[in-house]
């Protein structure tokens, strides 16, 4: 089976330095090409690479971690406005859990 | 926004009002199941799973043939949730990758000359998200699946929502129901509004589990009409030959630190009534959960 994306918040995303992540964020700035985002959990995250352009206010980028901080896109998904990403967050905080972390990923 | 709707009703979805009724225990037949063991095939393949892709590969990974089992239970219908990563289009047929972050699996649509509503081959693109609801098939020991209906999805929560659906079916099936009745006090567990906490499994704050009624908006008065709601279905209101009065509803909503007028618990007890939450009883003024 191919390594999963697993889908992260800030914290989550920590633990996978150098990997391929999911991550769902709504979108604070946009400049020379690196569009700054704020995780549910309040984090900030550089998301740099990106070609496709970005609409609205959320975004889900498939990328891989490159710093703590920050994630080299791969590709992105512009998300509604509508988008709950307390619940994203409430998602990425149940697939870590082990008790289904085996649904999602490992 | 009812993601229960999605192509009729598929179970276990506290949103849809699909009677997702609390069955006694695992193994016990129930709507995306089937009956664990001596169950018939026929009534098996009636039923319909939400799966995450990995879960799904990892349990069929030692099938042999096409009856496949996961969490103890066959398999009928699986629905699964991800992005387009390749698509090809052959004269009868479509086959598309599907990856949804756990795992990706192959997808054929067989293709009847014209696209049916909801169904159109122009939207499953690579890259966006599609909802597939088919049957697992092996392929040259490659599971795959058959897809009959292939729908891209419009609205992202419903990513976010399979994925809870998954978790909380796998669950079902493994730790059997919550127990019925159980108080449903979290509010937010409705995909109208943002998230609070959905809390831990079997916990009171399941949310809706089972009812027919998380789905509606929460109107004036914020969340009174699931707090209301779980006070109807409090064992003792339950139990109640005729359920509680409405000044008993008001004091155990006092107990839960709400304070609402009488006219406002009156009110939200008739949009109860009207959503099938609850009916009155000896008089106008006395409810009873309908246990759902």
């Amino acid at each position: 089976m191919e390594d999963p994306s697993p889908r992260v918040n800030f914290e989550t995303m920590q633990r996978y330095h150098g990997r391929k992540v999911i991550l769902c964020g709504q979108i604070t700035s946009i400049e020379n090409g690196c569009v700054r985002l704020q995780t549910a959990d309040k984090g900030e995250v550089t998301v740099t690479g990106g070609s496709a352009p970005y609409e609205g206010r959320f975004v889900e980028v498939l990328g891989t971690v490159s710093s703590p901080n920050t994630i080299q896109e791969l590709e992105h998904v512009n998300l509604n406005d509508n988008f709950s990403l307390e619940m994203f967050n409430e998602l990425v905080k149940l697939s870590h859990k082990d008790a289904y972390i085996g649904m999602f990923s490992t | 926004m009812n993601f229960g709707a999605y192509g009729g009703d598929h179970g276990a979805s506290q949103f849809g009002g699909g009677g997702f009724m609390a069955s006694p225990a695992p193994g016990h037949g129930n709507q995306y199941g089937g009956g664990g063991g001596g169950g018939g095939k026929s009534k098996n393949a009636q039923s319909l799973r939400a799966f995450t892709i990995r879960h799904l590969l990892k349990e069929t990974a030692s099938a042999d043939d096409d009856s496949f089992r996961a969490d103890g239970h066959d398999i009928g219908t699986v629905t699964v949730v991800g992005r387009v990563t390749h698509f090809q289009e052959q004269a009868t047929r479509v086959s598309l990758q599907v990856n949804d972050g756990t795992g990706s699996v192959e997808v054929t649509s067989w293709l009847d000359g014209q696209d049916t509503p909801g169904q159109k081959r122009l939207d499953w693109q690579v890259g966006r998200y599609v909802r597939v609801y088919g049957n697992l098939k092996l392929f040259d020991r490659k599971p795959s699946i058959t897809g009959f209906c292939v729908k891209a999805i419009t609205d992202h929560n419903e990513v976010t929502y399979h994925f809870l659906q998954a978790v909380m079916q796998h669950l079902h099936l493994t730790k059997g129901a919550p127990p019925q009745g159980a108080p449903a006090p979290a509010p937010g567990m409705g995909m109208a509004g943002p998230a609070k906490t959905p809390g831990g499994y079997g916990a009171p704050a399941a949310g809706g589990y089972g009812a027919p009624f998380a789905a509606a908006p929460a109107a004036r008065g914020g969340d009174l009409h699931s707090d209301l709601k779980a006070v109807f279905n409090l064992p003792h209101a339950l139990n109640a030959p005729n359920g509680l009065s409405v000044e008993q509803a008001i004091a155990e909503l006092q107990r839960m630190g709400r304070n609402v007028s009488a006219a406002e618990v009156m009110a939200a007890c008739e949009f109860l009534a009207a959503e099938g939450v609850v009916y009155s009883t000896c008089n106008d003024t006395t409810f009873k959960s309908t246990g759902s």
